[in-house]
């Protein structure tokens, strides 16, 4: 579906800048148009302006998407230049976004499939948008879904009512153990038990493996959101590269970012 | 509004217009195609191709550098077989299809990049090109900084240059460009080399041989090392081989190296590019190759320039 999906090259303006944490802001952009619809996982590019040490747009995974309004939201987490710019518009500001690119997380088989969503960090923006996806499309998921958290602290655990006030389950790991379970996501237990038919995840490469490995222990099929490094997002540079089993390489702006860690070879 | 004349040659080879996308940056056109109109392009150079497929260099391939990039990739490219069977058809029925709405009635090029690791392979791979109707042309790329074999190490010495570049133009009959690596002292000594070889033209420049390093790992950012710098940080010096080279022979010159607008392809005409290629900026605007040949149009206007070729070597 995503192949035949038309990308373009949309003019947003920002309707609001949220601040969730002090790392971290919510941005919801506008259209002037209904968009192409979008799957969660997919991700868009977007203009900021060049400076000494940036050239090139910054990819950033679609975190809502309300593509009938028009309407998508971007979690910004400052880290470089580009970031920062990003995280300091205002209402009213214009935006140059590539949208949507790359293959996004693929739905269940079944509508009563028990799921686990694993986030940390910005990974929680897709994790979050498919949750959404996944409640409030037209053909609502109807099993069980578990979504677990993992950060440093408490504080920095991100949108943790939004996600129960979705209908999910709700469970945090914190590495000071000011919250949740104390240590990282892989001693949950509802990851250790894995009583899931499929798993999500997205966050830093480590926690992704990590992840990826206990569900493949229990069988459970887990599909992963890369962060490769990109310079055009559409394929046509292939910077983003990771090998696949057979060492082949897979293109993670196109075929990607959400792959499924059977067929990985990281 | 008086016709403006865009039409440029490239040796045999007639462009709609100056502006060319470069290859490595467009992939094989048809990933462009949501965000630009191929047909306003005078041409595309494809993905370097090799004969056999190659999967290139390991991840991390890519590093952002001041007003450019470095890259890796390493000539990873589906084999030409592969293009010319399964890659080319839908590309040539596209640009058809734009073509018939298209009042300047001349056809988009396709050019191929070709590269290899041996003068045998270069071969092989040019007579298969030889045969492929589709393809306008090729840009024979002796200056791929990313590879162990090949690539470069022709390109930087003109004896080893003018020996591929003879032996392709005996398999190959259509124009011939030769891409040309700026990691040399004397670079108009390797475009006379390759014209004395038999080349229609020359296209310059590749990328510059450079390095980062990430001081929080202590360890460089690229897989390789070493990788190709690109982008606005690199044209003074692509601008300066231009006008260096095209002095220095008669065969055509395609100038590239950080091309972003149109000021930028203008200035590559005046000092004696017949056309020019539009590389790294295509990651940044998807549209800005089209977006150039526009501005071309746009500067000759207001300057009450009737032919794009009078811009040509003014310098």
């Amino acid at each position: 579906m995503n192949a035949q999906t038309k990308r373009a090259d949309v003019a947003f303006t920002v309707v609001e800048n949220r601040r969730l944490h002090p790392r971290f802001v919510r941005l919801t952009l506008q259209a002037a148009d209904g968009l192409q619809p979008a799957q969660a996982g997919q991700f868009v590019q977007v203009r900021v302006p060049s400076s000494l040490h940036s050239f090139l747009r910054v990819p950033i995974s679609l975190h809502e998407i309300d593509a009938a309004q028009g309407r998508i939201a971007l979690l910004i987490q400052e880290v470089g230049e580009g970031s920062r710019w990003l995280s300091s518009r205002a209402a009213g500001d214009r935006l140059d976004v590539l949208y949507p690119l790359g293959t996004g997380f693929r739905r269940p088989a079944s509508a009563e499939a028990p799921l686990l969503l694993v986030g940390g960090g910005c990974g929680m923006a897709p994790l979050y948008g498919l949750l959404k996806q996944l409640k409030q499309g037209p053909k609502p998921h109807a099993g069980r879904i578990a979504f677990l958290t993992g950060a440093r602290t408490a504080a920095d655990l991100l949108m943790q009512d939004e996600i129960a006030a979705l209908g999910a389950e709700a469970y945090a790991c914190t590495e000071d153990g000011t919250a949740g379970e104390k240590g990282l996501v892989t001693v949950h237990p509802v990851l250790q038990d894995c009583a899931f038919e499929q798993v999500y995840t997205c966050g830093p490469t480590p926690m992704m493996k990590a992840v990826a490995a206990v569900a493949q222990a229990k069988r459970v099929p887990c599909q992963v959101s890369l962060e490769n490094k990109m310079a055009c997002g559409i394929g046509a540079c292939l910077c983003c590269v990771t090998p696949d089993k057979d060492r082949h390489h897979r293109c993670v702006c196109t075929e990607g970012p959400v792959f499924d860690a059977d067929i990985l070879g990281w | 509004m008086t016709t403006l004349k865009l039409q440029t040659d490239i040796g045999r080879l007639t462009l709609k217009n100056p502006v060319m996308t470069a290859s490595g940056t467009f992939g094989y056109g048809l990933e462009y195609a949501d965000f630009c109109h191929l047909n306003a392009l005078g041409g595309m150079v494809l993905k370097g191709t090799t004969l056999h497929p190659r999967e290139g260099n390991p991840y991390p391939r890519m590093a952002e550098t001041p007003a450019g990039m470095l890259n890796a990739v390493g000539l990873q490219n589906k084999g030409v077989k592969t293009l010319i069977k399964d890659l080319l058809p839908p590309l040539q029925a596209h640009l058809s299809e734009a073509e018939a709405a298209d009042k300047t009635g001349m056809p988009t090029r396709i050019l191929v990049n070709l590269s290899g690791s041996t003068v045998e392979d270069y071969v092989e791979a040019a007579e298969l090109l030889d045969a492929a109707e589709a393809v306008s042309g090729v840009e024979l790329n002796i200056s791929c900084p990313n590879v162990k074999q090949g690539g470069m190490a022709f390109g930087t010495r003109p004896d080893t240059a003018a020996e591929v570049v003879s032996a392709v133009r005996k398999a190959y009959r259509g124009p011939l460009l030769v891409k040309l690596s700026p990691n040399v002292t004397d670079i108009a000594e390797m475009a006379r080399a390759v014209e004395g070889a038999g080349a229609d033209g020359v296209a310059l420049i590749n990328t510059l041989l450079g390095m980062e390093v990430d001081i929080e790992k202590a360890k460089p950012v690229l897989s390789t090392v070493t990788g190709g710098l690109s982008g606005p940080c690199v044209r003074p010096v692509a601008l300066r081989m231009v006008w260096q080279v095209a002095k220095a022979v008669k065969i055509p010159v395609v100038g590239m190296g950080g091309i972003v607008d149109a000021r930028d392809a203008i200035a590559f005409l005046m000092v004696g590019a017949s056309a020019v290629e539009v590389g790294t900026a295509n990651f940044e605007d998807p549209a800005s190759a089209e977006k150039i040949a526009a501005g071309i149009a746009a500067y000759m206007e207001r300057k009450g320039i009737a032919d794009v070729r009078s811009l040509i070597g003014v310098i």
